[in-house]
């Protein structure tokens, strides 16, 4: 562990892509419904600067429902963010703020009705995240997130590994 | 039952091809559209079915005539405070409205429930209009949040029902109708009671075995609303098998009463509760559930008219006030249900 | 079922899965080897169901941190109930202004409770970023945004099956707190706010104080 802190420390900062797994805390009509997500992100921008652009795109699928009216959901969220990026070492902390779109897709199956919906939900998403050397050229991720779609908002936390550029 | 499949996600390529129900929420449903809820048919079997609720002004918010859902909260001894509105998510499957989560489901089932048994009971001459309009709190923070799950409640003084969602794969307890009459049941209790829904209620001012006793026969009664206007002894069992609130047992309230032992969490008033809900139907099985109910509310009436404090002064009235059939089997039940007690047969 | 909040509300002290809200330390971190052990109480509002009692909730924790790197540390808590970790990364210094995120990891589980409970818990994100600014060798001032999910669920078991219902609780706020050292002790008090936007709880807060006691660093600070 202490060999894998010394080699961060020794590392320059450095754009990363990768993917991640989230937790996701997708609202409903009434609550929040949490549900594993995946995350492929792209921390992007010049290294010695102190901003930041950060692509994500996050898929999960949930399956909900009782024995007479089940449900199954798929989300698919973009975003686009900018923010500042500091670091006193190779590990950099980013908070960043920007659109994000989620596209929804609801299948409803009962014996009464049954239908489809897909919903296309823009809002703004704000993150902060920490990002930073592993072995090597691997890097890892994570961050915690909030976005708007509809009249609600979704949180979002998640770990991440990648490719530092 | 059938086991349901989760149905094939639909295709993205649907939002391109501008298909029905694709692209932005519309943001309002069509009016006196039906909706598609957890209905009760008349042999007690649940279903999903398609249904309109006029009495639902706004399904989005569950706003109405009955009242208004509300997105958490908190519940505090002052009070209820009201938490964000409902967004019940929704789109059409021909002329149907299909809430798009279990959360939606629920929240529409207990409202049609809620609007079936408001209209059953003002067919019946019983006026509970100074129930509503009632909120209803879907998971709201309360001291209750460490056993929160799969419920539903009523809170005396405040014309609120508490809704938790759903964790079994059964009929969702705020769904069931039996356990949406038996939580109405406790609303009308303090009317019966106390001459007033959402005032003062004297009795949580007494000693605590008091107030227990009194619980008990507010959740006797609940049973006897539940049981009686389904004319369902054992409600429950659609969602969760609970054989001891099963009203034709032969329960006896000896060793049922509260006792200064308790405390304030020890002692659990269903037990004696389904002796006075088994009472009345004793009485059912004799007469008829509305004549059951009607004698129920009347001898409630009575009962808190008088400020009597003790439940089993219920029954004596009761019995007093029952005529011929009804009066027998009171008799009957009583003497053998409440063997401690003078019943004046 | 109906509610009697007076009743219930008493003896659920034991039964209750909480979190913490305050704050316990700023943006500098501990020196590679440097050690901090110390505690804290306070009177908080909304970290836990007991709160909506009526009654403010007093919380006493002991903490522990140790410096495993430059502008790196890592923390271990425990209050009532619950415990977690954290790590502090101070991730910008010029002149006498700090700034540091420690994300931590936090939460608890009680057994079976009563009746078709059979077992609840909590899991948490702790998310707060500090800005402190040294306002001399014995003073400084800390402040900044605090965020906290938190995901509380409670197992079934009945006769019907088994079952568990979570939800989840967002405490979005802020923090300040001002900071003393003399020698090796650090004092701090501290207040913190929170609105609850996920279900509307209304505001959380926390006033507290804490102590601790730090190890000599192995470079001047």
């Amino acid at each position: 562990m202490l060999i894998l802190v010394a080699a961060a420390l020794a590392a320059e900062p450095a754009p990363m892509v990768g993917v991640g797994l989230d937790v996701v805390a997708w609202h409903t009509s009434a609550r929040h419904d949490l549900h594993p997500a995946l995350t492929a992100f792209a921390h992007l921008g010049p290294s010695t600067a102190p901003w930041s652009v950060a692509l994500e795109a996050t898929t999960a699928r949930r399956i909900d429902g009782d024995a007479f009216v089940r449900y199954r959901t798929v989300h698919l969220r973009a975003d686009a963010l900018a923010g500042v990026a500091l670091g006193t070492h190779a590990t950099r902390f980013h908070a960043s703020l920007g659109p994000a779109l989620t596209v929804r897709a609801v299948a409803v199956a009962s014996d009464a009705a049954s239908t489809a919906a897909t919903r296309l939900e823009p809002g703004v998403r704000g993150r902060v995240a920490l990002d930073g050397p592993l072995v090597g050229r691997l890097g890892w991720a994570w961050h915690v997130g909030a976005t708007t779609r509809g009249p609600g908002l979704d949180w979002d936390a998640g770990l991440g590994f990648g490719v530092r550029l | 039952m059938r086991l349901l499949t989760p149905p094939a996600a639909p295709p993205l390529v649907a939002l391109l091809l501008g298909a029905s129900n694709a692209g932005c929420t519309p943001p309002v449903p069509p009016e006196g559209a039906p909706l598609l809820v957890i209905g009760r048919d008349a042999s007690g079997g649940y279903a999903p079915v398609a249904r309109t609720l006029p009495e639902l002004s706004d399904p989005i918010a569950l706003d109405g005539e009955l009242g208004t859902g509300f997105r958490g909260g908190a519940l505090t001894p002052d009070g209820y405070h009201e938490g964000g509105p409902l967004a019940i998510d929704w789109a059409l499957d021909g002329d149907v409205l299909v809430p798009l989560d279990e959360d939606g489901l629920v929240l529409w089932s207990f409202y049609a429930h809620l609007a079936d048994l408001r209209a059953e009971l003002e067919a019946g001459g019983h006026d509970v209009a100074p129930i509503f309009p009632v909120r209803i709190a879907y998971t709201p923070a309360s001291v209750l949040d460490f056993a929160a799950a799969e419920n539903a409640a009523f809170v005396l003084g405040q014309r609120l029902f508490v809704l938790f969602p759903d964790a079994l794969d059964s009929v969702p307890l705020a769904a069931n109708a039996g356990v949406v009459r038996h939580e109405f049941g406790h609303a009308w209790f303090e009317l019966l009671v106390t001459g007033e829904s959402g005032g003062e209620v004297p009795w949580l001012d007494e000693p605590v075995v008091v107030i227990q006793g009194i619980n008990s026969l507010g959740e006797g009664f609940s049973d006897m609303v539940a049981t009686l206007t389904l004319d369902e002894p054992d409600f429950f069992a659609p969602s969760v098998p609970q054989p001891s609130r099963d009203v034709r047992s032969d329960a006896i309230a000896t060793g049922r009463y509260p006792s200064a032992e308790d405390g304030p969490l020890g002692y659990d008033p269903y037990a004696l509760g389904t002796v006075y809900a088994a009472l009345l139907w004793d009485v059912r099985e004799a007469t008829s559930p509305a004549m059951a109910l009607d004698l129920a509310v009347g001898s409630l009436q009575t009962w808190g008219a008088a400020g009597d404090r003790d439940p089993d002064r219920f029954v004596q009235i009761l019995v007093q006030r029952a005529s011929g059939d009804a009066r027998t089997a009171a008799c009957d039940s009583a003497t053998v249900r409440f063997p401690h007690l003078d019943v004046p047969c | 079922m109906t509610l009697r909040l007076p009743l219930v509300a008493a003896g659920l002290l034991l039964g209750t899965a909480c979190s913490t809200l305050a704050t316990m330390e700023g943006a500098r971190t501990l020196e590679p080897g440097q050690a901090q052990v110390g505690g804290g109480l306070s009177l908080q509002h909304g970290a836990s169901p007991l709160s909506y009692s009526g009654v403010p909730i007093p919380q006493v924790e002991i903490a522990g941190r140790v410096g495993v790197a430059p502008d790196v540390d890592v923390g271990l808590r425990a209050y009532l109930l619950g415990m977690g970790f954290d790590t502090r990364y101070r991730f910008w210094q010029g002149g006498r202004w700090h700034l540091a995120v420690a994300p931590g990891l936090f939460g608890a589980w009680v057994p079976a409770l009563t009746g078709t409970v059979a077992g609840q818990g909590s899991v948490e994100l702790r998310t707060p970023v500090t800005a402190e600014v040294v306002l001399s060798d014995a003073w400084s001032v800390s402040f900044g945004p605090r965020l906290v999910l938190r995901d509380q669920w409670n197992s079934l078991a009945v006769a019907g099956g088994r079952g568990a219902v979570s939800r989840l609780d967002v405490f979005a706020g802020g923090s300040a707190r001002v900071e003393l050292r003399a020698r090796r002790l650090v004092v701090g008090l501290s207040g913190d706010a929170f609105a609850q936007p996920a279900r509307h709880g209304g505001l959380g807060w926390s006033a507290g104080v804490d102590l601790g006691f730090r190890s000599a660093p192995r470079s001047p600070d």
